[in-house]
């Protein structure tokens, strides 16, 4: 039985920093999946299958059809908030919010 | 031979902004049976500075207004002298013709009923400004007469280096931004056109993506001829605009001027002459925001609610239409109270400064076959306009040049190294997520190189910047989309470095607040009326030199000279009891 590593504030766990840096290399990434707050709004009621107007207008490529669901929607957190999708959309399915730190 | 895909053309233009469409399209003009290609990150429709329209030309040279000889004297002033004077006034002279060319295309200026151009007074000397409130379209304008003319785009392509034989350009190397195939593209001439280094501070919002510039602008063109071994000139007069705080666009003074809009302090009051943007006035807008009066407003609320309603229709319609949501989601109105206002995040922009690509009246680059146009050239406060009439200037000169050049040889070592370089990311998929290392590299561009600076302060600076080369070879990128950002991460690395060491070179304070040195405060003209000039030398290193002004072609007395440095109101220097 192994005895329990006593955790001592202030006190590193790893016998040096170089290890502590090794160990930390090969942990690998977490990602959280939680959904968060994003600008470019999709209504997939009005949005037409087979368009895909608003991704060619994006300037910065953020948008994306989601292969799911065969509709629009903001794949990459990149948006500037500069209405091109919008403006562009020929079903006004677009609503674009103002990016919550800027609001 | 590499097997990388390969395509051939007479001229290549690298960015279809604002300069690069109207360089494509001339190109083509003159090569009805060459091969022009168009090369955009985005998609033509809606890339660029001007993706979604513009509400006016702000420099606008027209006959019975202004001659080309007052805008150069009026451009040298807001410069403090350092000016090529000789590429502005090529400007000026053509600038009114590519008007004209413009409303050929369908491009509408405002007129009055009389049908005279609708002029206005910005600047601090002359008339320059030509409103266009119906300018949302020119992005889609220039996108028709691109297919008019048969002009050969390719959409969603990023260039990440020039391709060179023997120290001249011969075209690009790149890659398809959704598939992330590898593309070399061989060329007799090479036209730059990609933008500000838009991308390098970071907004005070703490929003990646909440720049003034369109984020696509992250510096490409700027980093690509650095590579190339092209000059680049005044790199530490940075871009640094007055803005809608939190929004960062442009609140605008110059559509609301006209309409008797103008900047005031949190008394109230007026502080500044002249609201065209230059150094100068930012550094009168700086003291103001940061001294016992700030913050400083955009002051509309005394104006007639008819003419509110005009402002908004232009300012809420087009440049940056989100700017009425943005107000309406906070409650305010332009009619009903003073609009706070705060400065931009540091970047690269000749358009609005003078940081850029060296080039000559031709648009030439120290590069032979490498030219360059629009906010990343050397001209200053160019502009929509002067990016148009340098991507036609360029396109001449380019077209002039390609007629009697080959392709060249082709480097497949340069190719294969850069291949390598462009893949790196997508084998490291678990890597540094690109946004991260951006973020970390722009934070550092805030803390160490935004004015005011001082050279203990930017030799930190510097010294983050070349470690973050080992950074960025743990980036990662687990597929296309992310490929783009990281090698983005490179150029906006190279720009934070440039700009590090070009605002150290020059031991004085220049252009208002755009070089403002703690440590040398003065403008010192008996040792810096020159240019500083950037380049990568052949062994790698990084030179930082000194180029006389070339000798001016429009003389202005010292009085002239100095009238940029008296755009202070003091009356109004007064703290609220």
């Amino acid at each position: 039985m192994s005895t329990p590593v006593l955790k001592v504030a202030g006190k590193l766990k790893f016998a040096s920093e170089a290890d502590a840096a090794r160990a930390a290399k090969l942990t690998p990434n977490r990602q959280s999946t939680r959904a968060f707050d994003v600008p470019v709004v999709v209504d997939e009621t009005k949005c037409i299958t087979g368009c895909h107007v608003c991704v060619e207008s994006c300037p910065v490529d953020c948008l994306a059809i989601n292969p799911e669901t065969t509709k629009s929607h903001m794949k990459f957190d990149d948006c500037w908030y500069c209405l091109a999708c919008e403006v562009d959309c020929p079903t006004n399915a677009i609503t674009v919010k103002i990016p919550f730190l800027l609001r | 031979m590499s097997n990388a895909t390969i395509v051939e053309t007479d001229v290549l233009i690298i960015g279809g902004g604002t300069a690069g469409c109207v360089a494509a399209i001339k190109a083509k003009e003159a090569l009805p049976n060459g091969r022009v290609l168009l090369l955009e990150k985005a998609n033509v429709k809606r890339s660029g500075a001007i993706a979604l329209g513009m509400d006016g030309v702000n420099n606008a040279v027209i006959p019975g207004h202004a001659t080309p000889e007052q805008y150069v004297k009026e451009i040298t002033m807001a410069n403090d002298g350092i000016i090529n004077q000789e590429a502005v006034l090529a400007y000026a002279r053509s600038s009114f013709a590519m008007i004209q060319e413009l409303e050929s295309w369908g491009v509408k200026f405002q007129k009055t009923p009389g049908g005279d151009y609708d002029m206005k007074k910005v600047h601090h000397q002359g008339t320059y400004v030509l409103p266009m409130p119906e300018g949302y379209d020119i992005k889609k304008i220039l996108t028709r007469q691109l297919r008019r003319n048969g002009v050969r785009v390719e959409n969603r392509f990023m260039a990440t280096r020039v391709l060179m034989d023997e120290g001249r350009a011969t075209g690009a190397l790149g890659f398809n931004i959704r598939t992330g195939e590898f593309v070399v593209i061989r060329a007799k001439a090479v036209i730059l056109s990609c933008g500000a280094a838009g991308r390098l501070g970071l907004p005070a919002s703490g929003y990646l993506m909440g720049t003034y510039e369109n984020p696509s602008n992250a510096g490409d063109g700027f980093a690509m001829a650095f590579h190339a071994g092209a000059e680049l000139s005044n790199l530490e007069c940075f871009q640094i605009n007055p803005l809608l705080k939190d929004y960062n666009g442009p609140a605008c003074a110059y559509v609301s001027g006209p309409y008797g809009g103008f900047t005031v302090n949190a008394c109230g009051h007026r502080f500044m002459l002249s609201d065209y943007w230059s150094g100068q006035m930012m550094m009168e807008f700086y003291r103001e925001l940061t001294g016992p009066n700030g913050p400083v407003y955009l002051k509309m609320d005394h104006l007639a609610p008819e003419t509110v309603t005009e402002i908004e229709q232009i300012l809420h319609t087009t440049e940056r239409p989100s700017r009425g949501r943005f107000h309406e989601g906070r409650g305010v109105r332009y009619g009903e109270r003073l609009i706070e206002m705060a400065i931009s995040e540091i970047g690269l922009c000749s358009g609005h400064s003078a940081s850029g690509v060296r080039v000559n009246h031709r648009a030439e680059t120290s590069v032979p076959g490498l030219y360059a146009a629009g906010d990343m050239a050397s001209v200053p406060h160019g502009y929509m306009l002067g990016a148009f009439t340098y991507g036609k200037i360029a396109a001449g000169h380019a077209v002039e040049y390609g007629a009697s050049a080959d392709f060249g040889q082709v480097d497949d070592r340069q190719i294969e190294l850069e291949r390598a370089r462009v893949h790196a990311p997508l084998s490291r998929p678990d890597g540094i997520p690109a946004h991260q290392l951006e973020y970390k590299i722009r934070r550092h561009v805030n803390d160490y190189l935004q004015p005011p600076k001082t050279a203990f302060r930017m030799e930190h600076g510097l010294n983050y910047f070349l470690r973050a080369h080992e950074e960025l070879d743990q980036v990662g990128a687990r597929e296309p989309h992310e490929l783009m950002r990281a090698m983005e991460c490179h150029f906006i690395r190279d720009c934070a470095e440039m700009a590090a060491r070009a605002s150290l070179f020059r031991q004085e304070s220049r252009w208002g607040l755009y070089h403002y040195r703690l440590d040398f405060p003065e403008m010192n003209d008996a040792d810096w009326f020159v240019h500083s000039v950037l380049r990568r030398a052949s062994d790698g290193r990084v030179e930082v030199y000194k180029r006389p002004v070339e000798p001016y072609v429009v003389p202005l007395t010292e009085e002239e000279l100095r009238s940029y440095h008296r755009l202070r109101i003091e009356t109004s220097n007064t703290v609220a009891s």
